[in-house]
């Protein structure tokens, strides 16, 4: 034979040896086929659902005085709304207690007092709106007051707090349930449809440390709250009707 | 004469292998996506040892759902006639709320309440609780589906 086309044949035949086999790779594949197929069965059991050990509580009748945890935007905020309106109102309560003529009297100062007066409780501020009115019939001097107005809106600064931050041992929620009595208070959420968790992880936190707790649907609530202070004849009393506006106005 | 060797040519099951695996890959991640999402069913279980079973309906602001048939009241048929005297209706939530009050203190009613039944809700549970029945609720998510087993 001669030398050229022996190199000829050795060379097809390498030729040949050198194709690509796809048989190894054809086995991994069929491999990974078949631990996706295994994981997608997993998965699809897993997804059918989780459960959860859950308690039921039912609505218990309770003597303990109610503290509001605002729940929108998903965050949360306890809100004593009550007691600052209660609290800026004392000059008005002094005032009811002195006599007819004296009232007439202070009515101007007491305008003045109300329209100057601003007081907080770290978390709320309330400041008021009051107006008054006066005429003469004769030689005689009238004057009534027209509107006591207390305006209730967080501090500068202060806003609700998220499900993640509450975790914080000095968020403002934990602090500010430090300062309640679980003996004589539980906690009222008022939820908005968006707060969901944030509810949750009050509710958690609040069952750790020993309150009850109860939760009701609420719409957003907008700042500021005008609570417009009712009036009986010449005199004032807010003691129920405050409560009364915050219910309707919260609830 | 000289043999041919036969060969197969295993592309194209390369490329089916490929675009099943592809397709499986895409079903897996979704269903995995649905098992740490919104979607996962979240079943109810009593916990522990309660004296009261209570018996869970779902509150979506027009229905209500009772669990676990699922059974499916309209609000106005399932709250017609209630009144605390024992008045009643005979859809199946009506039946549902006397054999609970005839119950005694065995079992009571809890609701599921759905972001679209908040602004209605407490209507609902003013004349459930003025038929004189125990009650309980929690919220929802509005897409979370939603399961009761009992122990």
């Amino acid at each position: 034979m001669p030398r050229s086309d022996t190199l000829n044949v050795y060379r097809k035949r390498k030729y040949r040896q050198t194709g690509i086999n796809l048989d190894s790779l054809t086995d991994i594949l069929a491999n990974t086929v078949g631990i996706v197929i295994f994981l997608m069965i997993f998965a699809v059991i897993s997804a059918r659902g989780s459960f959860y050990a859950k308690s039921f509580p039912m609505l218990q009748d309770t003597s303990k005085e109610r503290v509001v945890v605002l729940c929108q935007a998903n965050t949360l905020m306890i809100i004593r709304a009550d007691i600052v309106i209660d609290q800026f109102l004392q000059p008005l309560y002094e005032f009811n207690q002195r006599s007819s003529g004296r009232r007439y009297s202070a009515i101007p100062d007491l305008i003045d007092e109300f329209n100057e007066r601003r007081m907080d409780d770290g978390v709320l501020e309330a400041t008021g709106e009051a107006e008054m009115s006066s005429w003469s019939i004769g030689w005689s001097y009238y004057r009534k007051i027209d509107r006591i107005t207390v305006i209730v809106q967080p501090l500068p600064g202060i806003s609700g707090e998220y499900p993640e931050d509450i975790q914080n041992e000095n968020s403002l929620f934990r602090r500010s349930l430090g300062v309640l009595d679980s003996n004589s208070q539980f906690l009222m959420f008022f939820v908005d449809t968006d707060s969901i968790d944030a509810f949750r992880a009050g509710r958690d936190i609040a069952q750790e440390l020993g309150f009850d707790t109860n939760w009701i649907p609420n719409p957003r609530l907008f700042w500021p709250l005008r609570y417009n202070v009712p009036f009986d004849g010449d005199s004032v009393d807010s003691g129920q009707s405050i409560t009364d506006f915050l219910f309707r106005t919260i609830q | 004469m000289r043999k041919t060797l036969a060969s197969f040519d295993l592309f194209p099951f390369l490329g089916i292998l490929m675009c099943l695996l592809a397709c499986l890959l895409l079903i897996m991640i979704t269903m995995v996506a649905m098992s740490v999402g919104p979607c996962i069913t979240e079943i109810w279980v009593v916990e522990g040892n309660s004296t009261k079973m209570p018996t869970m309906v779902e509150w979506n602001g027009t229905e209500i759902v009772i669990y676990p048939e699922k059974t499916i009241v309209p609000a106005n048929i399932a709250l017609e006639n209630l009144d605390e005297e024992g008045g009643t209706n005979d859809s199946a939530f009506g039946e549902l709320l006397v054999e609970v009050k005839e119950s005694g203190d065995e079992r009571y009613i809890y609701f599921a309440v759905r972001p679209s039944g908040f602004h209605n809700f407490t209507d609902v549970l003013a004349y459930v609780k003025n038929y004189g029945v125990s009650v309980g609720y929690e919220p929802v998510e509005q897409n979370r589906p939603l399961g009761y087993a009992e122990e």
